[in-house]
Formats: C-alpha cells, sequence, structure tokens
C-alpha cells in the first residue's frame, strides 16, 4: 500500500468537519447548548434550552423576539396596571426620549444571557435608568431634590411596571391603620364550598366506596391510600379513585400528573404552569421541549435548596396523591427543598407560631406566596409562587389582611426584615410616608 | 388659438394627475377632532357629569379600577389614543395642557408650546404647524379643549397636583394634538 503523507491542511479538514459534526448534532439531534451565549437569567433558566420560544428559527427579529415577551407576560402587565405600558410610548412626541431608552421594546430593559450585568428582575440597565425620563422630578416634587435616581425602584417607593399598591391615593386610604390589625385574617378559601353549594345532593365519599382495587399493592399499603384518600377533599367532592386512575393506571410521569390534574383544576394548573414550579409545563413551550426536558427539580435550582431534595415537581410533589394535605403543602412541603436563610427562619417566626396554633388564622409559606386572589366573589389559590415575589411590593395585599401600611412598606422594604423572616426589631416606618404625609393630609381634605 | 387651449387644459390635467390624490391633512385632522370632540363631550355630559354630579349614582375617579368607578374624561380620551397608537392608524392624537395634572402631559416640543399658547390667546381658533419629530417630518394640529362641564372645571380646580384652581366653565383647558408623518 502506498504510504499515503498527510499534509497539514488535512488534518485542518478532518478536524473541522468533526467539530462541524459535533456542532450540528448538538444544533440539530441533542439540547443545542453550545449555542446559548451566555448564562441565563434566574427567570428563564429552566428553559433557556427551548430556544426557539424567544427566537424563532435562529433568524427571527425584534418584533418576534418582543412578542415572545408577550406571550408569556402580557397577561401579569395588565393585572400589574402597567405603569409603563408600550402604546404610552407610541406617540411620537415620545422621540427624543425613546432616542435615549426605547422603552416600547422589553429587551431594552431586559437582555438576556448578560450574567455580568443582569441585576434583581433581570434588569440589565445601570441602577439610574428613571434618569432618562423624569431628570426634572425636582421640579413637580421639590422633596426629591437630591434622591439618587438608582433609588426611585430600589427603597421601596417605587416601581417600572407595578404600582398598583404604592400610588398615593392607595396608602391615603390606609395610612392610619396599626401595625397589627384587630380583625388579621387572611381571605377563606371557597373552592370546596362553592363545589357543595353547586352540588347540594352529594354526599361524601366513605373509605367503602372506593371503586379500585390493585392487587399488585400490598394490603397495608393499601389500607394507607384508602383511609388518605377518605380524609380528603376528593372524597368529599365526590372524586373517586377512576377519576385519576383511568384505565386502573398506577403510574405516572410528573407531565401526566399536572395534565391530568389540570382536568379538573384549570386554574390551578394555569397558575403552576406561570411560576417557576411548573414552568417547564407551560403551554407556550414547544411541545418537543416540554416532551424531552421533563419537570423542574430542586437540583436545577439557583437559590439554596436542601441536599437532599431531588423530586420531580409536580402537583403531587407538594400536595400528595392521596391525602391532599393541605398543611403538609402549605409549610412542610416548601421546607422540604427550600433551604435560604428566610425559610430556615420561618419556624422560629411569630407566622409560623400562629400557624401552629390555629391553621386558619395564622400564616404559612403558602399564605403568602400562593396568594389567596378574589375572583367574582370566589377565592382562588394562585399557584405561580414567584407572582408576587418581584418586586416584593407585589406582596402588598396579603401583608395588608393582617398589618398597617405603613408597617407593611417598611417591613417589605427592610433586607435585614426578610432575612430573618420578620423576626428582627421594626425600628421605624418607611420614608415615603415622612415625604409624602402633608400630601396625604391635602388629598383627605379635598375627598 | 384652439392649440393653446388644448395645450393649457392638457398641462392642466397633466399637472393635476401627478398631484397626490387623497383628502388633506388639515382637513382630515379637523374631521378627526370633531370626531373626538363629539365623543368626549358626550361622555363628559350624558355619562360622568350626570351619573356624578347630577343623579350621584356612581362617581368618576382617578384610580376608577380600584374604586370601581367610571374613568374620567381625559382617561378616556387618553385609552382612545393609545388604543389608535397601537392599531398603527397612521395618525396620533394626545390631551395636553400647559396646566396638565400629570406633568408628562405638559408640552414637549417647540411646536406643542407654540400651539397651546396660541389656542389659549385666540378662543375659538386651531393651530396648524410642521415639525420634525426624531427622523420624521409631521403635520401637527392643535385645538382648544373647552372645559364643556362641572366635572372638568371642579376636577381641575380641586386636585392636589393641579398647578391652575381657577378655570371656569367655558374656557380653553388645554388642547387635542393630532399629528400625521408628512
Amino acid at each position: 500500500m502506498k504510504n499515503y503523507k498527510f499534509k497539514f491542511w488535512h488534518y485542518g479538514l478532518v478536524v473541522t468537519l468533526i467539530v462541524a459534526a459535533l456542532i450540528t448534532y448538538n444544533l440539530e439531534a441533542s439540547d443545542k447548548s453550545f449555542f446559548l451565549s451566555g448564562e441565563t437569567s434566574h427567570g428563564h433558566h429552566q428553559i433557556e434550552l427551548a430556544c426557539t420560544t424567544c427566537h424563532g428559527d435562529g433568524f427571527a427579529g425584534q418584533d418576534f423576539m418582543q412578542q415572545a415577551c408577550l406571550n408569556c407576560h402580557a397577561e401579569e402587565l395588565v393585572q400589574a396596571n402597567d405603569s409603563h405600558p408600550r402604546k404610552k410610548f407610541l406617540d411620537p412626541r415620545n422621540a427624543g426620549l425613546l432616542a435615549h431608552l426605547d422603552a416600547r421594546l422589553c429587551v431594552s430593559c431586559h437582555t438576556e444571557h448578560k450574567p455580568e450585568i443582569t441585576h434583581e428582575m433581570g434588569v440589565t440597565l445601570a441602577g439610574d435608568f428613571c434618569v432618562h425620563c423624569h431628570s426634572d422630578i425636582a421640579e413637580d416634587r421639590p422633596s426629591h431634590a437630591g434622591f439618587g435616581f438608582d433609588t426611585c425602584a430600589s427603597a421601596g417607593c417605587h416601581n417600572y411596571h407595578d404600582n398598583r399598591f404604592l400610588y398615593e391615593d392607595f396608602l391615603a386610604e390606609r395610612i392610619d391603620t396599626p401595625d397589627l390589625l384587630a380583625n388579621a385574617q387572611l381571605p377563606l378559601r371557597t373552592l370546596v364550598i362553592e363545589w357543595q353549594k353547586t352540588h347540594p345532593d352529594s354526599r361524601p365519599l366513605t373509605a367503602h366506596d372506593m371503586d379500585m382495587e390493585i392487587e399488585s399493592v400490598a394490603p397495608e399499603t393499601l389500607t394507607g391510600i384508602r383511609h388518605a384518600w377518605a380524609d380528603s377533599t376528593h372524597a368529599l367532592t365526590n372524586t373517586n379513585c377512576s377519576s385519576c386512575h383511568v384505565d386502573n393506571q398506577t403510574e405516572f410521569t410528573s407531565a401526566e400528573i399536572v395534565t391530568m390534574c389540570g382536568g379538573c383544576h384549570a386554574e390551578q394548573r394555569e397558575t403552576f404552569t406561570q411560576g417557576k414550579h411548573g414552568l417547564r409545563f407551560s403551554s407556550q413551550l414547544p411541545e418537543e421541549f416540554r416532551r424531552t426536558v421533563g419537570a423542574m427539580s430542586p437540583v436545577a435550582a439557583q437559590i439554596a435548596m436542601q441536599p437532599a431534595a431531588s423530586t420531580e415537581l409536580s402537583c403531587t410533589s407538594c400536595h400528595g396523591a392521596h391525602e391532599l394535605d393541605m398543611r403538609f403543602a402549605a409549610v412542610e412541603a416548601c421546607l422540604g427543598c427550600h433551604d435560604d436563610e428566610h425559610s430556615r427562619n420561618y419556624r422560629a417566626s411569630a407566622h409560623f407560631k400562629a400557624w401552629q396554633s390555629d391553621a386558619a388564622e395564622g400564616v404559612s409559606c403558602a399564605g403568602c406566596h400562593l396568594p389567596r386572589e378574589e375572583n367574582n366573589g370566589r377565592i382562588a389559590i394562585n399557584h405561580n409562587q414567584n407572582h408576587n415575589l418581584q418586586p416584593n411590593e407585589k406582596m402588598l395585599p396579603v401583608c395588608l389582611s393582617c398589618h398597617g401600611v405603613e408597617f407593611s412598606v417598611a417591613v417589605l422594604a427592610d433586607e435585614r426584615q426578610l432575612k430573618s423572616n420578620f423576626r428582627s426589631p421594626v425600628s421605624k416606618g418607611h420614608d415615603t410616608f415622612n415625604l409624602i404625609r402633608d400630601r396625604i393630609a391635602r388629598i383627605k381634605t379635598n375627598k | 388659438m384652439r392649440i393653446r387651449a388644448f395645450i393649457l387644459a392638457a398641462t392642466a390635467a397633466l399637472t393635476a394627475c401627478g398631484e397626490q390624490q387623497g383628502i388633506a391633512p388639515q382637513r382630515m385632522a379637523d374631521a378627526i377632532f370633531a370626531v373626538i370632540e363629539a365623543d368626549r363631550a358626550a361622555y363628559t355630559n350624558n355619562v360622568v357629569n350626570r351619573l356624578q354630579n347630577e343623579e350621584g349614582v356612581i362617581k368618576a375617579d382617578e384610580h376608577w379600577k380600584d374604586t370601581k368607578a367610571l374613568p374620567l374624561p381625559a382617561q378616556m380620551l387618553r385609552m382612545g389614543s393609545e388604543r389608535v397608537a397601537e392599531q398603527g392608524a397612521g395618525f396620533n392624537y394626545a390631551l395636553l395642557s400647559q396646566w396638565a395634572i400629570n406633568s408628562q402631559n405638559k408640552p414637549r416640543t417647540d411646536l406643542e408650546r407654540q400651539g397651546l399658547e396660541f389656542i389659549v390667546e385666540n378662543p375659538g381658533n386651531n393651530f396648524y404647524g410642521t415639525e420634525k419629530l426624531g427622523d420624521t417630518e409631521y403635520f401637527t394640529a392643535i385645538y382648544p379643549d373647552v372645559a364643556v362641564s362641572p366635572a372638568c372645571v371642579s376636577c381641575h380646580n380641586e386636585h392636589v397636583d393641579s398647578p391652575r384652581k381657577d378655570f371656569e366653565l367655558g374656557q380653553t383647558m388645554g388642547g387635542v394634538v393630532i399629528r400625521f408623518p408628512l
């Protein structure tokens, strides 16, 4: 055989072909991770490989990306009564302002894959971004003269999007309330009561009504399941085994659980898939991503989690498959995974003491982070636990169920209080009330 | 003579063909303002003033969502203008004033300042001009926004942030600015 002499460019060609093959395989058949242009922000990291959701075919333009943001976030912005909606900036008289900061596009302030410049809430601008349009604020509000523009949105006074609970009339209405209200009480859940009203003739099922027997399950296990189910709201609301175990199916993937529960609990599934717990099951994501990537797990979280926590997140991770223990779901389920300072301090807090003494009047993790929202007279649980987290003034409606507004605003703006789970001494109110106290008096006089 | 007349007629016809067809910006702006003004007056008088001031059925409030009240007439106008802008209808309009309660609604361009001053000093007259905003030339028309009901006057005179508190019924409180890109 002829002794063929390889030249340098031959080696170069082979290496190039191998690299090209690897890249092509990653793009077309694998997870596309080679194409991540930088670490993804905390809001998107768990869906970072659903590239086409935001980038389309890779050549999608600005309009596609803007619509991608809106596909997931538009509804929340409407709910927030967005103070800076895109439509406010479409008037050509804003041309001068838009030359500094194009507020018509989400990515002007929230650029992805830029960890080195990403701040809280995924903002990738310097903290004094308000100055671009409000540099003359001291002319209207002399009390604001000398304030740094990096404090507008970081001191608990204003937010760019959501100011529903920070505007003067709202504060004026509530300013004289005490730190702890006499009738402190979170809204009571009404879904079971509503169901009973619409099914007046229905009687609760008992352990004897169970409509499924499984030979493969040990008798003692089955007895435990039988009693757990019989004590649950499923038995109370006439939901028997076969409602979930269609065709005697006993093993379910997390995706199947979320789909199945959502069959009856559509609102809960919708809000669950909007938060980080269930985001990977969002209907906004490509079917292929949902099928291949699977459920979120504490292992993939960016915040502190218990080392042993590795379960997949679905409805049953918190509620259990049969017992539906709401007390467990509201505290133990959360603390089984979350291991940050705020979570670790909860069991030493006044909120937990109240929870231990009376679950109806106490405050659990879920009481604050899965807020009870009124809709047409019904109180339902919002299962998006990120809904009122950032900016944390969105938590105010929950706090105000039990506390005065000045106390609540001050506590939410105090990082020490958040970390200690509100066990630090409350030294003083929030400066925002000192700034507007005389204005509030005038507003009240004009009412 | 006939040849000259024919040449003149042909030239006139060709010139007319070369001109842009359509409605002149000023005429179009006047028509749009007529609609805006009519809707605004109808809402102010027949909804807000009647239900709030005369019959006391429901209030109009700046934070109408929270207070389950009626939107203020100025807010209704702005909601309409924002919808038009979102639809890309080819024109924009805004309600502005030297005495705006929200300072974002004070005049921002030189032509806005000039026009608002003109309509206040010349009641019953409109103001027309052109201006360049960004890279685009605009035809801008400014029409007086007159206090058509006691609700307008009382709200502006009593609001804590109102820079002027001596408005009277029938006075020009600001202007509706309509813009077309040229």
